[in-house]
């Protein structure tokens, strides 16, 4: 493995030698740096521009030489401690210093939206693949299809209207009206008559239940005034707590295993216990803060797991550190919600925002900043995920219905193995193999490919840099977002592969 | 499976029950603080389509307006673009005026307590950094133009003087519009290691020169958000850079230090923000003003909008044109005078310009535009009866006549550009094989303006592009003179030249007016080119925002961003 | 789990349900009858069957191609007066003004200039249907055949096979539009589907590799070489049926997808050149009209909607249709 990975490290840099070599060429047919120059009217001032930019770009010199000396910048960032040099772009910026304050802001758009949509496209998709050919998986089906058939910056149009202005006028006055309320009850009885099942009867009684009880939960939330002031409450979070820990226990063993629960539940009392007990320093904490907190809650967890885990252990231990990572993510998300009327105000009472990554010169509490963040990330995350999320639940629909009529897995149900166990177990791991390349894939591509989003949400990362520098035929520029996205890659790529053995044991890699 | 299910509804019962619970108790938040009511000092957020990058926008690199709008109130000079396009003295900056004719000579004082933000007073060596540096005397300093500067002989003046005279070898048409944003010297000298910079270009330190040069062409660029220490780019202006945040915003201060009359508004922040998201920005309020480039929908988007935004069209200083190629079949007159004839200019403007300016006018004339006082009384000298109006009968009439039906016709532009594929359209159905019966080809293409592209190489028989005016005449001597730079169809008079080298040493109004009109008599008659429109500009801004004025130029809204208030 | 005998009350026949007669009567049937069966009987596929022929017809017919006239009156290119200030003539909903269904002169409305908008649109949908087919079917067929070859023979030629993919993977499409834009801007849409379509293809070339890694390890692969069957033989009857689903649903979502590249490259200057048109280049014209004149916002929109969507439900029914090992899961 260890040889593979290192002559796999070796052609990837060979490739990326190629690679910008065939890159270089393609600039260079791509325009010319001088056009912008055309429209100048006064000679003696264009000759200048243009002898200027000839001298900054080395114009004159061949081709290859030309290529030759942007290598000679590029490869110094190979060697570390040599300095990193891809040349200046056409209005002097050092295009190294332009690529590393990009990247670090198409990785935060596109991390969560990734990360986001290959959960819940596998989840969908397993699901649907499971109850292959029901109501669920006509919806999903349909659902999917349509949201892969938006172009991005059309739905970008829509979201802009309908989930941000929209949804800030409507908070500045929360009122149940009719379209609300029937967009409400519409989505709460799609959502659990599909999850129900069933027969047509059940499905319609379930969904009109649901329906009426959402526009009455909602009209409640209204009339209370819980948007003007969300959040959970120390009883939510606690229930919410309860459940984390039920299906972490459910996840590795059953709820039979009541030693397995019991660890887990201790580790949710210890995870809100924490949270309550230091309200005071979670009121304006830092990512240290927090992190040393969860890292005492899955201590404890772990203590507990190993002092009354007996046989079960492992799987205790398990449990107990995904419920304190849950519980954890539980508490973060109240705390950062609940300071949302303190945001609100911050903002002139529009928290939604359409464009940019932040507020210019936000100040606040930590909450505050995080909720800032996520507002300006929801719109351009939810216009990447209803497309990418698509994508993953049909490769995994497809992926899981291959397996599930694989002998094997016949095999296991025939030993009378838990339909849980034989999907989660048996099917689930052999159908991710295909999607392990194309989420690797997938997320080295979209570094360099968030162009869309980033433009019509006015990010500045990679994307624009690009599109930009190949508007203006900004050689230097061009080179060096492509240098990054082409790593990026062929890194991905590696993974992909690497990930190919790790699930599959049966393959191997030379 | 069964069980699963009615596990699953309990639960969903459960969670709606308990959010109900929740909303009862009111969520668990900290008791919000209640507002401070005291006069809360006001930020005001304006949209801009790209991102600043430089304080110094007079390099080869970096003059733009993404660069030179943000620094509008920040580093003053003599003079500022008034909304109607005219020079006007930038009064609490300093004065001046000509004292003479022959050579040309100019006095300038700067202002008794113009000092820069960080305390250093604005005299004679920041005059002198402003003409060394544009005189293109040297190969270091790298100006994106050194016309007019390249004239002056002399700056008269000793270090720390507040005024200083300025002598022209030649007359310069366009003096008034010297000396603007003028840059710190001190920050100069001390980043290049220099005592004083009128003694080293005097004594021709060329070291000094060198090493002031380089940091004046690249030391003021810096890296995306990255603001250098407030010494390095004091103000001179109102407001002073505070804050840069990459790809976001740039947030200007006021300058505590400045000599004048105090913004208004305490904070200026600069969003940048593409134009076509900046209309959505401002009714989510992110924004309290914009001037973007305007698309056809813009006007009736902002009017959808109601009360809640107020908004204003009018012209800009650009202005679209359609040049013959005197190189082709469009060197005989004919054929220009049918083109003239069939080109729909009125159904351009009222499908394409109306639906953003209603007040939009047909073009006339290609030196004023239509705000401007000058513009009727030159369009209706210089107008030719025949062609106010379309004919296309009349043209193809021409074409029957001269045997030339089917003429081929290049229509020449560069894409992506919505407004001249739409032009193009339009100009094809009136000229083409159903109108006036030229074989009209439409030729829009990417490399339009490269060195090897349609436009140099004079493979085009009608050229579709703008020229941006300014009410400084030098800048069209090059478009209608013999072989001038920017004549790209080949025109040739040898009275227009004449009359072009007078006008660029003339500066006085009236004359320039009188000399104009001839000029553009005789373009008309000999068909050089056809203006067609101005460009539309739009402003909106919300309805609580005061003090924002449209304005023609360059310098577009932020030209008067003191005035900037919030109600 | 049980397999019904006769179909079930609802009505609904899924495909895979003559799996009984397949295990209990001895009716020969070709590889070839079954997918038809299967796919016929496939209610969202022949739907979408449906409406694409409906797309492909109405856009083909009504404009006329080439030099083929069609039933339309007027074309995508003819400017003319404003009615109505643009506004189309056409109910969406017909009868709710009691005007009843009526088609008028301009059932989508005219752009700003008085060219007919269900020209353009027919138009629009005639390139985006050309694009996203020649890179849909030309980059299956690059990829299966590099991923097949790579995956099953491994060793030199798929490590050439993968690090030239690896290679492709790292060029941008973009700059490849925009040059290809640059130095045949005249050859048209045509040429910038099949230079997409040389990139694009390495996406399915991976996860083909993949699969046929994992078969080739299978023991009917086994069985067959041992039988003396050629490479080919065992490529193209043995392996690439049992890849089928993976190339189907990729291929259906690359036809899907390559209509939305056309339209991202359109929107960032880099596809199909005006005074052509294609659907995505339609909305990006007309993304501001959204709230001002929407007619010329949803159309394109929905014309591209329903092809990619036509065109995944035809996947997903061929999916079912050619998997070897289709039976219905009940759950």
């Amino acid at each position: 493995m260890a040889a593979y990975i290192i002559r796999r490290l070796l052609a990837s840099l060979l490739i990326l030698l190629a690679a910008s070599f065939l890159m270089y060429t393609l600039v260079s047919f791509s325009g010319d740096p001088l056009a912008e120059f055309t429209a100048v009217t006064d000679p003696d001032q264009k000759a200048l521009l243009i002898e200027n930019r000839i001298d900054a770009l080395g114009l004159d010199d061949p081709f290859f030489v030309q290529y030759l000396n942007w290598l000679g910048g590029a490869t110094q960032c190979l060697v570390p401690g040599s300095g990193c040099d891809l040349g200046l772009n056409l209005n002097n910026q050092p295009v190294t210093a332009l690529v590393a304050d990009a990247f670090p802001t198409t990785l935060q758009l596109v991390l969560a939206a990734t990360v986001l949509s290959i959960i819940l496209g596998v989840a969908i998709g397993i699901i649907s693949a499971i109850r292959q050919y029901s109501a669920f998986d006509y919806t999903i089906t349909f659902a999917a299809f349509l949201f892969f058939s938006l172009p991005i910056f059309w739905v970008a149009v829509l979201l802009k209207e309908f989930g941000a202005i929209r949804i800030n006028d409507w908070l500045a006055d929360p009122a149940v009206t009719l379209p609300v309320a029937v967009v409400m009850g519409g989505l709460s009885a799609l959502f659990f008559s599909a999850i129900v099942g069933g027969s047509r009867r059940r499905r319609v009684a379930a969904g009109l239940a649901a329906g009426i009880a959402g526009v009455g939960v909602f009209a409640g939330l209204v009339a209370s005034g819980w948007f003007a002031n969300p959040g959970m409450g120390p009883g939510l979070v606690s229930l919410g707590a309860a459940a984390c820990a039920v299906g972490a226990t459910l996840l590795f063993t059953n709820l039979e295993n009541r030693r397995v629960l019991a660890t887990s539940l201790a580790t949710a009392v210890v995870g809100v216990a924490v949270a309550y007990g230091a309200y005071g320093l979670l009121s304006d904490p830092t990512w240290v803060t927090l992190l040393a907190l969860s890292a005492l809650v899955t201590a404890i967890g772990v203590g507990i797991a190993l002092t009354f885990g007996d046989i079960d252990r492992a799987a205790a231990i398990r449990a107990s550190v995904v419920t304190s990572f849950l519980v954890g993510l539980l508490v973060f998300l109240d705390r950062t919600v609940s300071s949302f009327a303190a945001y609100s105000d911050e903002v002139n009472g529009r928290p939604i925002a359409t464009i940019g990554s932040k507020t210019p010169n936000f100040e606040g509490t930590f909450w505050e900043v995080t909720l800032d963040t996520a507002t300006h990330l929801l719109l351009p995350t939810l216009a990447i995920m209803l497309i990418s999320f698509a994508g993953y639940s049909r490769y995994s629909r497809a992926s899981m219905l291959e397996v599930m009529n694989a002998d094997y897995v016949r095999t296991a149900r025939a030993k009378g193995l838990t339909e849980r166990t034989v999907v989660l177990r048996h099917a689930f791991r052999n159908a991710m193999i295909p999607l392990a390349t194309l989420a690797a894939l997938d997320f080295g591509a979209v570094i360099g490919g968030a162009i869309i989003t980033e433009t019509v949400f006015g990010w500045k990362g990679m994307g624009v840099l690009f599109t930009s520098a190949l508007n203006k035929f900004d050689t230097n520029q061009i080179m060096g977002v492509f240098i990054v996205t082409a790593v990026a890659v062929l890194i991905f790529n590696l993974i992909a592969d690497i990930s190919y053995a790790v699930l599959d044991p049966r393959i191997r890699l030379t | 499976m069964g069980s699963t299910r009615k596990r699953a509804s309990a639960w969903a019962v459960l969670a709606g029950a308990s959010l109900v619970l929740a909303a009862c108790t009111g969520g668990g938040t900290d008791p919000v603080d209640p507002d401070d009511t005291s006069t809360e000092p006001v930020t005001f957020t304006y949209a801009y389509e790209q991102e600043w990058q430089a304080y110094n926008t007079t390099t080869v690199a970096t003059n733009a307006s993404q660069n030179a709008i943000p620094m509008n109130r920040v580093t003053l000079g003599f003079w500022y673009f008034a909304p109607d396009g005219s020079v006007a003295p930038e009064e609490v900056f300093g004065s001046y005026e000509k004292v003479s004719d022959d050579p040309l000579t100019i006095d300038y004082a700067f202002a008794d307590d113009a000092v820069w933000s960080d305390g250093e007073p604005i005299d004679c060596d920041d005059a002198w950094l402003t003409w060394y540096s544009q005189s293109g005397q040297t190969d270091t300093f790298k100006p994106v133009s050194t016309d007019g500067y390249e004239d002056i002989k002399t700056v008269e003046c000793a270090d720390g003087e507040k005024e200083f005279s300025v002598t022209y070898d030649k007359p310069y048409a366009d003096w008034v519009a010297q000396f603007g944003a003028i840059l710190p010297a001190h920050v100069v000298e001390k980043e290049a290691g220099i005592d004083d910079l009128i003694t080293a270009i005097n004594e021709d330190d060329t070291k000094g020169l060198e090493a002031a040069g380089d940091f004046w062409t690249k030391g003021w660029v810096f890296k995306p958000g990255e603001l250098p220490d407030p010494s390095l780019v004091p103000a001179s202006g109102e407001y002073l850079l505070d804050t840069w945040e990459s790809g976001n915003s740039l947030t200007l201060k006021a300058n505590e230090n400045f000599y004048g009359e105090a913004p208004v508004a305490d904070t200026v922040v600069i969003r940048f923000i593409a134009a076509t998201s900046q209309a959505q920005a401002l009714e989510n309020g992110e924004i309290q003003a914009m001037d973007p480039q305007p698309n056809p929908d813009l006007k009736k988007q902002l009017e959808a909008l109601g009360d809640q935004i107020v908004f204003a069209s009018d012209d800009q200083f650009t202005f679209e044109h359609y040049d013959f190629n005197f190189d082709g079949a469009f060197g005989d007159k004919a054929l220009r005078e049918a083109f003239a004839l069939c080109l729909p200019r009125q159904t351009i403007v009222d499908n394409l310009i109306k639906p953003d300016n209603p007040e939009a006018i047909v073009l006339d004339s290609r030196y004023y535009l239509p705000f401007q006082p000058q513009y009727e009384e030159v369009a209706a000298a210089i107008t030719p009866e025949e062609y106010a109006s379309q004919d296309i009968a009349q043209a193809k009439q021409i074409l029957e006549d001269n045997n030339a039906l089917g003429t081929e016709l290049r229509l020449g532009y560069i894409v992506p550009n919505d407004r001249r594929v739409s032009e193009a359209a339009l100009i094809i159905d009136a000229c083409g094989p159903k109108g006036a019966g030229f074989d009209v080809k439409d030729e829009g293409d990417k490399t339009f303006f490269n060195a090897g592209g349609a436009l140099v190489t004079g493979a085009f028989d009608i050229a579709l592009f703008a020229w941006a005016g300014s009410p400084l005449v030098t800048g069209s001597s090059e478009i209608y003179t013999t072989d001038g730079g920017s004549n790209y169809g080949n025109y040739s008079n040898k009275e227009v030249d004449d009359l072009t080298e007078q006008l660029n040493q003339t500066s006085d109004l009236a004359v320039q007016q009188d000399l104009i009109t001839q000029i553009e008599t005789i373009l008309w008659e000999d068909l050089a080119t056809i203006p067609a429109f101005a460009f539309p500009g739009i402003v909106a801004y919300d309805a609580a925002a005061e003090g924002v004025e449209y304005n023609a130029t360059q310098s577009g809204l932020a030209w008067n961003m003191q005035n900037w208030n919030i109600s | 789990m049980t397999s019904p005998l006769t179909p079930s009350p609802t009505g609904r026949t899924p495909p895979g349900m003559q799996v009984p007669e397949r295990e209990f009567t001895i009716t020969a049937r070709t590889q070839g009858q079954m997918v038809r069966r299967r796919f016929l009987r496939h209610r969202g596929a022949m739907l979408g069957f449906a409406a694409l022929m409906f797309v492909v017809l109405i856009s083909y017919t009504s404009i006329g191609f080439g030099p083929v006239p069609g039933w339309w009156g007027l074309d995508y290119t003819s400017t003319g007066v404003l009615v109505d200030e643009g506004n189309p003539s056409l109910d969406v909903i017909p009868y709710l003004d009691g005007d009843g269904l009526s088609v008028g002169k301009h059932p989508f409305g005219q752009d700003q200039i008085g060219r007919d908008y269900f020209a353009l649109t027919m138009r629009g949908t005639q390139i985006s249907l050309m694009v996203a087919f020649v890179i849909g079917i030309l980059s299956t067929v690059l990829g299966t055949l590099a991923g097949a070859i790579a995956g099953y023979f491994g060793g030199k030629s798929e490590a050439v096979i993968m690090r030239f993919t690896d290679l492709l993977l790292t060029i941008p499409v973009l700059i490849v539009a925009a040059v290809v834009g640059n130095a045949y801007g005249e050859s048209g849409p045509f040429f910038l589907a099949v230079v997409l379509s040389l990139l694009i293809w390495t996406s399915l070339a991976r996860l083909v590799r993949g699969e046929f890694l994992s078969l080739r390890e299978k023991e009917f692969v086994e069985a067959a070489r041992a039988m003396g069957a050629s490479s080919t033989r065992i490529i193209f009857r043995h392996m690439l049926p049992n890849a089928i689903g993976t190339i189907i649903v990729s291929a259906t979502l690359t036809i899907a997808a390559a209509i939305l590249i056309e339209a991202a490259l359109s929107f960032l200057g880099y596809g199909v050149r005006p005074p052509d048109t294609s659907l995505g280049l339609l909305i990006s014209t007309y993304q501001t009209a959204f709230s001002t004149r929407p007619w010329l916002f949803w159309w394109p929109g929905f014309f591209i909607i329903t092809i990619a969507l036509s065109v995944n439900f035809i996947g997903d029914g061929l999916r079912d249709a050619f998997d070897p090992r289709q039976t219905r899961v009940r759950a």
